[in-house]
């Protein structure tokens, strides 16, 4: 056929489809498992820069906390030197407690910046000289009048260590503000990249199962089209056998109109008895056709029982004496169609010959055709009651075509020819195995 | 009997009048194609038809079988090599003699006459 086996060609078709559906299927697999990691990833580190973020708020209040804690101890100090109140010196206190607090605090939190961290210890120098001189005034304050302590706070070394205190606040801010200005932005762009990562995935997910519903649709159009490629190709070999069938058989009625026709012609009766024994060969090929190809049937299903039971009345019946009984045993059997044309000819042999032969015309005769397995093989047996073969009698001593052909054909089987020794008429018989 | 034969093939046709004739019938038309066919059996009424399926000039036998039975009420025993059972379920309605396959036999051709008489 022109296109080429439909079958073999859907069948390449459907394997490039599966190993392209293959592909695209581990890729989009591999880029989901991808876009998941990043996902993971992503959301790590929007974890630890918005950490970093609140990190530095804490250390900015730190800052403010500082400063407060000292200012407060600042105004504490000047109250106490106005009132000489102790509640303000308990203020004080508290108030350095509190600055301590805050400064050990910033210098856990800026631990990673060594920068701050040397900004924590200059700080912490100040902050100390700063309380010593709040302690010099407060103490001068105690055992005498405000003016020494006024004295004190005159030099100017508190107010400048407060200047210092401030200044170096002020860097620790600066450089936090800064990181916090970069971190906020990170976390944006992490949050942007997020988000991303998650339209990316979605999207994937969507295509995925886009494909998956195209690649099911496809995969029923190709077999659709395949099941529809092998009816064409059924209605095909069928039309084909059905005409090789015809032909077969119309060839077989020319072949055996021309021989009878021949037959008709013929005045001698020898010959005109030849012809027909050439016709019923030919019409015992025939009926082995016409039951391997009946329309409809099983085809080369062939039944050796079934057609010997047919033949062998059909051969009997066409004698047209009614003297002549037929008695079968006969089992079914389905053999090898090609075991078929060769046991069929046999039968026709054994038969026409036990009619010639084994019925002698001035009295009532009766023909066995007997057929039916036999250990691993198959036995074929004909016999009848006429007068029984010459003394001595084997295939080879009369050279007749049909004996010849009998043994010829037995051998095609695999099988042998047996003549019998009954008491009374001939017997033959076939012995053939199954076929391997 | 008075019998049409309907068969393409010259020599199958030619022994199939010699069986009808051994068996005592008279042949009284031979056709190739069915518009043959059914110009002589409008001229001079058969019996019966005797008649293969596939014929000469791509005619068809069946169609044939269907005109004779429906409009002159002449039978048809088909004679052929392939007769399906789609074939025979589609001609049940003309009420043929009979579907006889290929090679003929005299006998079978004799029993599907005889059938044919007795009815």
């Amino acid at each position: 056929m022109a296109r080429g086996d439909p079958a073999e060609l859907s069948g390449s078709h459907r394997q490039l489809a599966r190993e392209r559906a293959f592909r695209l299927l581990a890729l989009t697999v591999t880029a989901l498992f991808l876009a998941f990691a990043a996902l993971g990833g992503a959301f790590v580190w929007y974890d630890r820069a918005a950490a970093a973020l609140s990190h530095t708020h804490e250390v900015r209040s730190g800052i403010d906390n500082l400063r407060q804690a000292l200012t407060d101890a600042e105004s504490a100090q000047r109250a106490f030197i106005l009132t000489g109140d102790s509640q303000f010196a308990e203020r004080v206190e508290s108030s350095r407690t509190a600055a301590h607090r805050q400064i050990d605090t910033l210098d856990r939190l800026t631990d990673d910046n060594p920068l701050q961290q040397r900004r924590i210890e200059q700080l912490r120098g100040l902050m100390a000289t700063r309380l010593a001189i709040i302690d010099q005034t407060m103490a001068a304050r105690r055992e005498g009048t405000a003016g020494a302590a006024i004295q004190i706070i005159a030099r100017g070394e508190g107010m400048a260590a407060m200047d210092g205190v401030r200044r170096i606040a002020a860097e620790l801010e600066g450089e936090e503000a800064r990181l916090e200005a970069v971190r906020s932005k990170q976390v944006a762009a992490v949050r942007a990249m997020l988000i991303t990562a998650l339209l990316i995935f979605a999207g994937l997910l969507a295509m995925l199962f886009v494909k998956a519903l195209r690649d099911i649709s496809l995969d029923r159009e190709v077999e659709a089209d395949t099941a529809e490629r092998l009816r064409v190709l059924l209605a095909d070999r069928t039309l084909l056998l059905d005409e090789v069938n015809h032909r077969v058989k119309n060839s077989l009625q020319q072949i055996a109109s021309v021989v009878r026709l021949q037959s008709r012609t013929v005045e001698h009766a020898d010959s005109r008895e030849a012809l027909e024994k050439t016709l019923d060969r030919i019409i015992a090929v025939g009926r082995v056709h016409e039951q391997l190809y009946k329309a409809g049937g099983r085809i080369g299903y062939f039944d050796a029982g079934h057609y010997a039971e047919a033949l062998a009345r059909d051969l009997v019946e066409s004698l047209g004496r009614e003297d002549v009984a037929l008695e079968t045993e006969i089992q079914s059997a389905v053999l090898d169609v090609r075991q078929a044309v060769p046991l069929a000819l046999i039968l026709n042999e054994l038969i026409t010959n036990a009619l010639k032969y084994g019925c002698p015309p001035d009295r009532p005769s009766r023909i066995r055709v007997a057929f039916g397995t036999e250990g691993e093989g198959y036995r074929l047996t004909v016999s009848d009651d006429g007068d029984g073969l010459p003394a001595g009698f084997t295939p080879d001593t009369k050279k007749s075509l049909g004996m010849r052909a009998i043994e010829a054909l037995a051998r095609q089987l695999g099988g042998r020819f047996e003549i019998g020794q009954p008491t009374r008429g001939a017997a033959f018989a076939v012995l053939f195995p199954r076929s391997q | 009997m008075r019998i049409m034969v309907v068969e393409d093939d010259a020599l199958i046709a030619l022994d199939i009048v010699g069986l009808l004739e051994d068996l005592g019938h008279e042949v009284v038309a031979e056709a190739a194609d069915a518009v043959t066919a059914w110009e002589m059996a409008a001229d001079g009424k058969p019996d019966l038809a005797l008649v293969d399926i596939r014929l000469a000039r791509n005619t068809d036998g069946g169609k044939l079988a269907r005109k004779l039975y429906d409009q002159l009420g002449v039978r048809s025993l088909f004679v052929s090599g392939s007769i399906t059972d789609d074939f025979r379920k589609a001609m049940a309605a003309i009420n043929p003699i009979g579907f006889l396959g290929k090679p003929l036999t005299r006998r079978t051709l004799g029993d599907a006459l005889r059938h044919a008489t007795q009815h």
